[in-house]
């Protein structure tokens, strides 16, 4: 089959690989008729998270049709059409019980890995680093999926592939992020990255009941997209100061919530703090460029919440710790627990509440991969997010 | 300072009583300060006890050196949650046949009948070990522990118990020992340790937890990659 392998740094192409075969009791194969490039993709591309191999197959954010089931598996059965949840869960650990899939105890193979870097390991992911297991990932034809009575939902022939597979990662990720930020009616929400998670955090928001979104990016089409489809404020961090213009939004209190939904890779401009940790990284003294996160702490008003979709991945240097104690900040964060919005966000695309296509700018076939990847990279031709069909 | 292990090489005894002597006897670093005089001692008692507090904190043992171990018993700890009922869990562990299945260093249990048991371990160079073992305490759901019978190639023994929490979760808490003299399977030993027995026995458990809550051991061996492929050239150099 035709897949998006990972063979270094910027260097991605379209291999053909052998099929994936069902290796455990609880897995299914699924024929991908649609998949996406997620922002965390840009990461491994970028060769930021440690542990990738030459020859990974890459992707998460993937749907289609089950071909085949493995003996334990009775709640889906061959030609259901399912999205699949990026982080992979057993559904019976401690975790999985308590909802909290993405840090399911049973679905990482390499779990040792993570032990030793984070004291305990979360979820195996499709497509991403071995330190989340290693997973053959959803950018191909067919791919594998492990515990698939409790991953795999269902969706109705009424929506369209785009209208849904969203809800593999990004949709929730951005809902979770709002959900995180504890809003109330009234509350002004600050969301800093404009990408297609951003976007989902802004309307989100205002499901919660969030009076005022202020975006910030750097992007003129992304600030565009949340001014147009976000009702936000918008705010271009390339050309204007950030913590001023929030003071002035809102009158001197600071934003009530505040989401960075960028991460380890802000390219923050002109502050000292950007300059350190781009200076850093580059030279291996640090892993993660955290502008943002400096700057959202800052910002946030009193009591606030500082919610952090964007994914970070080792040690942080010259975190405002005393301004977050201070001010006596709400930290919240975490890779999404997807499967337990999926049921609830599903419902509000069926009811027409939201509609997730406004998100995509791009459709190619997969065989395009490579430049998919360089122009979303890039931000180039307006890309905001790219769906790819094998 | 007893109650520590001997955890350091013959090797690294020695260099630790020369780098002692060094520290003290070094016209460069003649000058005394309190710190260099301590230094000095501490590694000149390290050196002479073979008992590194600072490796047992960070559990170290000294694999190569069989000298340190040839005389002690091998013992190993850990524990684990499985998000079942303790009569569940202690009833997959009381089947002895079950504990090849997670425990990869042992190839096969045989329960022979009155509390009687034949195991094979899986040691280097095909070699395997045997015994006979018999259950030495049996009170389900909460304890289990067996030992070897005279004449095993390997005296061994261990222990589990099986406590409820709150939660109706059970913590397994399990201790097996392996005693001297290890006879022609003192490379078995030694293999054993050198392969970190430690987090081998915490692979152990986590394998049991995940066959008994998801019912399968998580893997990716034998999924489809582009790595035994020739993959297409890059039309493009990226830019």
């Amino acid at each position: 089959m035709k897949a998006v392998c990972w063979y270094g740094k910027r260097d991605v192409r379209v291999a053909n690989v052998p099929d994936p075969v069902l290796l455990n009791p609880r897995d299914a194969i699924v024929r991908v008729t649609s998949t996406a490039i997620c922002g965390s993709d840009l990461h491994l591309y970028d060769g930021v998270i440690p542990e990738m191999s030459s020859g990974d197959i890459l992707g998460h954010e993937f749907m289609g049709e089950v071909v085949e089931v493995g003996s334990g598996v009775s709640t889906i059965s061959v030609g259901d059409r399912v999205i699949v949840p990026f982080a992979i869960a057993c559904g019976s650990c401690a975790p999985c019980r308590q909802r909290l899939y993405s840090l399911c105890d049973n679905s990482n193979p390499n779990a040792w890995m993570l032990e030793k870097l984070y004291g305990y390991s979360g979820a195996g992911l499709f497509g991403y680093s071995h330190l989340y297991g290693g997973y053959a990932g959803g950018q191909a034809e067919y791919v594998r999926v492990p515990f698939a009575d409790v991953g795999p939902f269902k969706v109705p022939p009424s929506l369209s592939d785009e209208q849904v597979l969203f809800l593999t990662d990004i949709f929730p990720t951005g809902y979770m992020a709002a959900e995180n930020c504890d809003i109330e009616p009234g509350h002004v929400v600050a969301v800093w990255g404009c990408g297609p998670v951003g976007q989902f955090a802004i309307k989100s928001a205002y499901l919660f009941g969030a009076e005022r979104v202020i975006a910030i990016d750097r992007v003129p089409e992304r600030l565009e997209m949340a001014a147009r489809e976000g009702r936000a404020e918008t705010i271009n961090f390339a050309t204007e100061n950030v913590q001023e213009r929030l003071r002035l939004l809102t009158a001197g209190r600071g934003p009530d919530a505040c989401i960075d939904a960028v991460g380890l890779e802000a390219h923050g401009r002109g502050s000292l703090g950007a300059y350190y940790d781009n200076i850093k990284t580059h030279a291996f003294l640090a892993t993660d460029r955290l502008d943002v996160l400096r700057q959202a702490i800052h910002a946030c008003r009193k009591g606030g919440v500082v919610s952090i979709p964007g994914v970070y991945g080792g040690f942080l240097d010259k975190v405002p710790m005393g301004a977050a104690f201070a001010k006596g900040l709400t930290l919240r964060m975490g890779q999404t627990h997807v499967h337990r919005y999926v049921p609830l966000l599903l419902d509000h695309i069926e009811r027409g509440l939201i509609d997730p296509t406004f998100i995509v700018s791009h459709r190619l076939s997969l065989d395009d991969a490579p430049d998919a990847y360089r122009m979303f990279r890039e931000k180039s031709a307006s890309c905001t997010k790219v769906v790819m069909q094998p | 300072m007893d109650s520590l292990p001997i955890n350091m090489a013959g090797r690294e005894r020695v260099a630790s009583v020369i780098s002692a002597a060094a520290l003290f006897a070094i016209p460069a670093l003649r000058r005394r300060t309190l710190p260099t005089v301590f230094a000095s001692a501490a590694l000149l008692l390290r050196g002479a006890t073979g008992r590194c507090p600072f490796y047992a904190a960070i559990d170290r043992v000294a694999p190569s050196d069989q000298t340190a171990t040839a005389h002690r018993a091998v013992r190993l700890d850990d524990a684990v949650t499985v998000a079942r009922p303790a009569a569940f869990v202690f009833g997959y562990w009381r089947d002895l046949t079950h504990l090849p299945v997670f425990m990869t260093h042992l190839e096969r249990v045989e329960v022979l009948g009155g509390g009687r048991s034949h195991w094979v371990m899986r040691g280097p160079n095909h070699e395997q070990p045997e015994w006979d073992a018999e259950i030495v305490q049996d009170q389900p759901p909460t304890g289990l522990s067996w030992k070897s019978l005279p004449g095993a190639d390997l005296a061994s023994s261990g222990a589990v118990s099986f406590r409820p929490t709150a939660s109706n979760e059970t913590e397994v808490h399990v201790s097996l020992r392996f005693d001297p003299p290890w006879g022609r399977f003192r490379s078995a030993v030694a293999w054993l340790l050198g392969r970190s027995p430690k987090s081998q026995l915490h692979e152990d458990l986590r394998r049991l937890k995940q066959l008994l809550e998801a019912g399968e051991i998580p893997t990716v061996e034998g999924q489809a990659s582009g790595r035994n492929v020739t993959p297409p050239r890059v039309a493009r150099l990226p830019s």
